[in-house]
Formats: C-alpha cells, sequence, structure tokens
C-alpha cells in the first residue's frame, strides 16, 4: 500500500469504473442486454451441475477486453473434497 | 489551399469542447495557419465568450447561410495571431436554421482560404451534432477520464463510424495525473483502451484554463502551463507533425516524490 492509499483511501475506484464501463459499453452495444449476464449465470449453473459439483455461489461472469475484442469469461469454482481415507 | 475541417465534439456536455476548440484554433494559427473556428451550437453560443470576442459580433454563420451577409463579414477576426478567424452562431434562432447542407457548403467556401476549419460541436447525439459531423474531414472526441464522459463517447464513436468519419482521435482532457497514480481515476490508456480509439493528446487539469476563460484569453494565447502545452502539442500533431504523447503529465512535485507508477 503506497503513501496516498494509506492517506486518501479509495484503492482502486478507477478499476471499477474501468469494469462497470466495460460491462455497460457491452450492454449499450445491444450484444448484451442488462439482466442476461444473470440469466446466463443461472442456466450455467443449471447445465454444469448435472455434471459436475461446483461452487454455485462462486460462479463468476466478467468481461475481458483486449485489443479490438471482447470476451466473456465464467470462471466455475468446483467443488473438491479431500478424499476420503 | 484546401483547408481540413475538424470537428470537435464529445456526446457530454462540460468536459472541455469549446475551450479544446478555441486553444487549438489559436495554436494552429500562431504556427502560421490560417484558421477558423466555427460555433456549432445555435442558441447557445459560447466560443465567442471564451474566445474573449463577444462584444464584436455583427453578424453570425445563420445570416451568411440565410443570405444577409458574405463570408468575410460572419468572421471576426482574432488579431492576437496572425490568421485566426471565428465564426460566431446565432444566439436566438432555431436549432435547424443550420442542418448538414448548410453546414457543408459553409466549409467549402472556407476550404479555398482556411487551412483549418475547426468546429465545435454541441453536445449531444441529435441534429446539431450530425450538422457539425456532415462536412468532418477529421473528428477529435473530447473525453474526461470519468464514466459518463467514456460511456458517452463510446456511443458518439459508433455515430462517427456509422457515418464513415473515422478514424476519430481521442483528446483526454482535465487529466489528474496525481489521481490516476492514486489508482482513483482512470487513466488515459484506460480510456484508449476501453474505447479503441487512439488518443492525439492529453490535457492535464490545469487551474488557468479558468483563469484565461474568464478573462477571454485561450491559454496557449496566454504563455505556458501545462495545458497550453498540451493543446500546442495537439495542434502540431493535426499539422502531421510526430510528437510523443506524456501520458504523466501534471505530476506534481509532492506526488512525483511520494506516488506510484
Amino acid at each position: 500500500m503506497g503513501f496516498f492509499d494509506r492517506f486518501f483511501g479509495n484503492r482502486g475506484s478507477a478499476n471499477a469504473a474501468k469494469n462497470r464501463l466495460r460491462l455497460a459499453l457491452v450492454h449499450d452495444s445491444g450484444a448484451l442486454a442488462p439482466g442476461q449476464v444473470e440469466i446466463i449465470r443461472d442456466e450455467i449453473i443449471g447445465v454444469l451441475s448435472k455434471h459436475l459439483k461446483i461452487e454455485r455461489d462462486q460462479v463468476n461472469i466478467s468481461l475481458d477486453q483486449g485489443k479490438g475484442e471482447v470476451r466473456l469469461l465464467v470462471d466455475v469454482p468446483l467443488s473438491v473434497h479431500k478424499r476420503a481415507a | 489551399m484546401q483547408a481540413t475541417v475538424i470537428t470537435i465534439t464529445s456526446g457530454k456536455g462540460g468536459v472541455g469542447k469549446t475551450t479544446t476548440t478555441a486553444n487549438l484554433g489559436a495554436s494552429l494559427a500562431l504556427l502560421g495557419k490560417k484558421v477558423v473556428v466555427i460555433d456549432g451550437d445555435i442558441g447557445l453560443r459560447n466560443l465567442d465568450i471564451v474566445m474573449g470576442l463577444e462584444n464584436r459580433i455583427v453578424y453570425d454563420a445563420v445570416d451568411y447561410v440565410e443570405g444577409r451577409c458574405r463570408l468575410r463579414q460572419a468572421m471576426i477576426r482574432d488579431k492576437r495571431a496572425p490568421e485566426l478567424y471565428v465564426m460566431p452562431t446565432a444566439q436566438t434562432r432555431d436549432k435547424s436554421a443550420i442542418g448538414p447542407a448548410q453546414m457543408r457548403q459553409v466549409c467549402d467556401d472556407l476550404r479555398e482560404e482556411m487551412d483549418y476549419v475547426i468546429i465545435d460541436s454541441p453536445a449531444g447525439i441529435e441534429q446539431g451534432f450530425q450538422t457539425c459531423l456532415a462536412p468532418a474531414d477529421r473528428v477529435l472526441i473530447v473525453v474526461n477520464a470519468e464514466v459518463s464522459s467514456v460511456r458517452d463517447a463510446d456511443r458518439v464513436l459508433g455515430l462517427i463510424e456509422a457515418q464513415e468519419k473515422g478514424p476519430a482521435h481521442l483528446i483526454i482532457n482535465r487529466l489528474n495525473a496525481a489521481r490516476v497514480r492514486r489508482q482513483d481515476m482512470l487513466s488515459a490508456e484506460d480510456v484508449e483502451e476501453i474505447l479503441t480509439t487512439e488518443i492525439i493528446g492529453i490535457v492535464p487539469e490545469d487551474e488557468s484554463i479558468l483563469t484565461s476563460t474568464n478573462k477571454g484569453v485561450p491559454v496557449v494565447l496566454n504563455g505556458r502551463g501545462p495545458a497550453a502545452n498540451a493543446y500546442r502539442d495537439i495542434a502540431r500533431r493535426l499539422t502531421g507533425e510526430d510528437l510523443p504523447l506524456q501520458k504523466t503529465q501534471n505530476a506534481s512535485i509532492l506526488s512525483r516524490l511520494f506516488g506510484r507508477g
């Protein structure tokens, strides 16, 4: 943590702005309606749950922007329990 | 001579279009170019007062379009630069007084006499914006490193692309380098990446803008300072000079000592 962070706090509000903007711009472009992410999340959880044990609460959907492309990232943590002895 | 028509726009209001227009116009004129800046915001005219020429208006762009005066009469000569002219707009007429065809005609009439025609577009994406976009050879989008400005810039970029007026370039205005360093403000690079549009200039936040606007003197006519230097650099880039961008301008001594990055 740097000097300014300790004195002024607010670390990373720029990062929040960046992430919110990326999603808003994808919404604005009409490629993905607001609220659709939640529907997609529920459906993905539904499909994957048939085959895998997953951490339902931790499924994260985000957007990643590279040079001239935007990708939808779906992060699904699996429930892995220790093997019985 | 065949002028380049540059339209300055933004989508969102209040991000610094008029100040940018005044300073780029004056900078280009100081480089020896023949420049006219046109106020494209009918009914909300401001370029005249920002440039300190509000008391010299006799005729305006609408008078010219409607045949009440000659081209030269609708242009105020700014004597602080060798060849700088301001074409004010009408304050009392409705917005439909000049449409895309008329604006194209005004610019065509100016092309023979000028090196640069710079149009200060109104905020928004309505008719006034479309009118100012119509004659553009180049489009510059003024954007603040802040969510609503960036989002509106994205909308405008889409419309510019649809009209095949691109590629537009970004002017990141009022950047506060200390806040960027604290990760409390989007960086110029963040904005460039989010909008996938190249930056032509970064203008640091600078108190001298308000004081010079109060006096009606564009900062570039008034001396040095970070914003004035940034505008001069953009003007040189517009003439084709290859000047590197200084993405970390406006670092105060304090933030240089204590800031990171």
